[in-house]
């Protein structure tokens, strides 16, 4: 074939260009870290890469969510555990005052005791969480009992969903926990108590122990299941957390490069480079001659 | 006639023909970097003289056509043309619909997560602002997405009237040139140079819209393009491009006399062919595919949240305004006026009963994110990276083609140059070559001399 000037510098400024190019791709391979920038890249791997970037996120938003919900659940725990204290101090109280030996006066005074303890539970079934307050149900902007005790909340539960069919209740019962939903209304009860005491009224006082038993039982029931709850958000949270790992290698294999190949890629584009400069120097080198 | 008469004669044409072959070396070098231009060649004879040694005339000044692989040329440059500036508009279109961060995949990844924190907190005042915030900025992905393919729709339909007004100009001229080149050629005058200039336009027109040529006895090239026949002798049919009803580009030729006939389905190769696909093939492939998924992600997220309620206790409201059909729902894509700026307005618990902290329904919006939407397969996530996906095959697809034509039209033109092209290690053999025989000839011219010189003084 019969070669012009044309044809040798058409060639060497196409593989100039050809290896200028393949430089640049590589250079933003290695400068950025991944294999695949965009979907042209690599499509399949974009998509696997895209799917495993919207799961981390997908879990990364229920982990906060199933966070907040355990850190109240656990503070419910607590109080629950606290009330549970009260309660069995008013059962202390109400065995003390069931004594025979013991006079109205200081039937009157234990009475006042229990009902101090009755205020302080409900302080306790009020209290707030992160989310508001804990024992309310969606009602978490009211105090879920009124001074009378009486329930103003709800028992809705507000789910948190660890997978995508696995949902947890994220919130304490109140109603299950201190209403006549769960079993006894524990607030009428240690009203009742109080009085009882406080009237001399011995038959009165063996009804509020009783009461307080089944009420301190449904405290303690309304108290694992909170603690139940937190515990599945804690497990539901590990296991959010090792698939996020997983996730991020399937997303690291499909889009990312491997350092090592990718400078050595780049350290062979360059080498590449430098060889067609050294082509085009060498045509330029034999015309210059070859004209002289 | 004979003797030293003819030996003066035939160095007398010696010179003169080495002298125009050296003239020709001269303009082939100083035209090694002139585009379209074709090596020139002194063809040289020798004259027969009746009675007496010949001598030589230069019978013309030969310029290499290279005809087959010009053809070649011009049918891998309109092949080249049209997958070039198909890949440069599908990469461009790429960078609109999967930028490096902000895009649709990410706005609704963020917009789903914002809603899986509302659902654990209904009542919050930051969360239900993100909620907003994110369904906000996930509505104007798709608007601006949808807007930005529109504009990419327009600046192709201004490059392609661009393009025609260049091919226009080329043809007019190629009819000149054909004009000139039949009417010097006729009186007995190369028209080398046209021929250099026409060649030139011929190849810009091939770039452009594809290119098919046919000469004729009398110089005379009939371009072909397009379908039907845009050079005919000294006369040119302009194109012209317009839109059809359905805004495509439609591309049409001159009739002189008549209505313009629409040649669009031809216009498969160049530059033109290249940006028509690009325009109304696959960007309305990428807008379909916009379009199905904002209509999908709408629907889909008005149909659960209409059913709860927000915080002032009213239910029934769309988050986004309802699309009124598949066609344009990405660019019309909004925030429901209902909604407006008010995150009050959100509704994230089922019914007025679970106020303010229900977050039931925001729980199932979050849920959007992993089942299916709408009718085809795949969860919002992996619809929009299936979509994305096309686009990126489309892009890659077409950027292969196009290193593919461009090595074949840089072989085509390693052959074509190969064929014509000056060569500088050959123009200086020939220029040593013919000063040799000049100089020979001039030897002959001294010795015809001397030998004359030599006779007068005897006589």
């Amino acid at each position: 074939m019969r070669v012009t000037e044309k044809n040798r510098f058409s060639e060497a400024t196409m593989q100039r260009t050809r290896a200028a190019a393949q430089l640049q791709k590589k250079a933003q391979v290695a400068a950025s870290g991944n294999r695949v920038n965009l979907p042209s890249d690599d499509a399949y791997g974009f998509s696997v890469g895209k799917a495993a970037t919207d799961r981390i996120e997908i879990l990364t938003a229920r982990t906060g969510a199933a966070q907040n919900a355990q850190s109240d659940l656990e503070l419910g725990e607590s109080t629950l555990a606290s009330a549970t204290d009260l309660l069995q101090k008013a059962k202390e109280l109400a065995v003390q005052g069931r004594n025979g030996t013991m006079d109205a006066a200081a039937r009157a005074s234990l009475g006042s005791q229990v009902d101090s303890i009755r205020s302080s539970l409900l302080a306790l079934a009020n209290t707030r969480g992160a989310s508001g307050y804990l024992f309310g149900g969606t009602a978490t902007q009211t105090p879920p009992f009124s001074a009378t005790g009486a329930f103003v909340g709800n028992d809705t539960a507000v789910d948190v969903a660890l997978s995508d069919n696995v949902t947890v209740r994220g919130n304490g019962s109140g109603a299950q926990a201190f209403t006549a939903a769960g079993g006894t209304d524990i607030f009428a009860d240690l009203a009742n108590l109080a009085a009882a005491l406080g009237t001399n009224n011995v038959a009165g006082i063996d009804a509020g122990i009783a009461k307080l038993d089944a009420g301190h039982a449904q405290v303690v029931g309304a108290r694992v299941t909170a603690g139940l709850a937190a515990e599945r958000l804690g497990t539901g949270i590990d296991v959010m957390a090792e698939a996020r790992a997983s996730l991020t290698a399937r997303r690291a294999q499909a889009v990312e490069a491997d350092p090592v190949t990718a400078y050595s890629d780049l350290a062979e584009a360059n080498a590449a480079y430098e060889r067609a400069l050294a082509v085009t120097k060498q045509i330029l080198s034999v015309n210059s001659s070859g004209n002289g | 006639m004979g003797g030293l008469s003819g030996m003066l004669s035939v160095a007398r044409d010696g010179i003169m023909a080495q002298s125009a072959a050296l003239d020709t070396t001269g303009q082939n070098v100083a035209n090694v970097n002139t585009p379209g231009y074709a090596k020139r060649t002194a063809v040289l004879a020798s004259r027969a003289q009746p009675g007496s040694a010949g001598g030589v005339d230069v019978v013309t000044f030969a310029r290499d056509a290279a005809g087959l692989a010009s053809r070649r040329l011009y049918g891998e440059a309109g092949k080249s043309g049209a997958a070039d500036a198909r890949a440069v508009a599908l990469a461009t279109i790429e960078s609109m619909v999967s930028p490096q961060s902000g895009g649709i995949s990410d706005r609704t990844s963020a917009f789903f997560s914002s809603l899986t924190a509302l659902s654990a907190d209904g009542n919050s005042t930051a969360a239900r602002a993100t909620v907003l915030a994110r369904a906000t900025d996930l509505a104007a992905s798709f608007a601006d997405t949808a807007a930005s393919l529109t504009s990419e729709r327009a600046t192709q339909l201004d490059s392609a009237r661009s393009i025609v007004a260049d091919v226009n100009a080329s043809l007019a001229s190629i009819a000149k040139f054909n004009g000139q080149i039949a009417g010097a050629e006729a009186s007995g005058t190369p028209a080398n140079d046209l021929r250099d200039a026409r060649d030139v336009l011929v190849r810009s027109v091939a770039d452009a819209t594809g290119a098919h040529v046919v000469e004729g006895a009398n110089g005379q090239m009939t371009l072909f393009a397009a379908g039907t026949a845009l050079v005919s002798g000294n006369t040119s049919r302009p194109l012209s491009v317009d839109l059809d009803p359905q805004g495509n580009m439609r591309v049409l030729v001159a009739n002189p006399g008549g209505a313009p006939s629409d040649v669009t389905s031809h216009v498969t190769e160049g530059k033109l062919g290249g940006l028509r696909e690009a325009r109304d093939v696959d960007i309305p492939k990428v807008q379909a595919g916009l379009d199905q998924l904002a209509f999908d992600i709408a629907t889909q997220v008005n149909s659960v949240h209409s059913a709860g309620v927000g915080q002032d206790g009213l239910g029934g409201r769309n988050l986004f305004a309802a699309p009124a059909g598949v066609a344009g729902a990405a660019y019309s894509m909004k925030i429901d006026p209902a909604v407006g700026s008010d995150p009050t307005t959100l509704a994230a618990a089922a019914t007025v009963a679970d106020l303010p902290g229900g977050g039931s329904v925001a729980l199932a919006l979050s849920k959007i994110a992993t089942t299916q939407l709408g009718a085809a397969p795949g969860n919002p996530g992996e619809r929009i990276a299936a979509w994305l996906g096309s686009v990126g095959t489309m892009a890659s697809s077409a950027n292969d083609e196009a290193t593919l034509r461009s090595g074949t039209v840089a072989t085509a033109e390693s052959s074509f140059e190969s064929q014509r092209g000056v060569s500088l290690d050959e123009e200086m053999v020939n220029l040593t070559r013919f000063q040799r025989a000049f100089e020979a000839s001039t030897r002959i011219l001294h010795a015809a001399d001397e030998l004359l010189g030599n006779l007068i003084k005897e006589l």
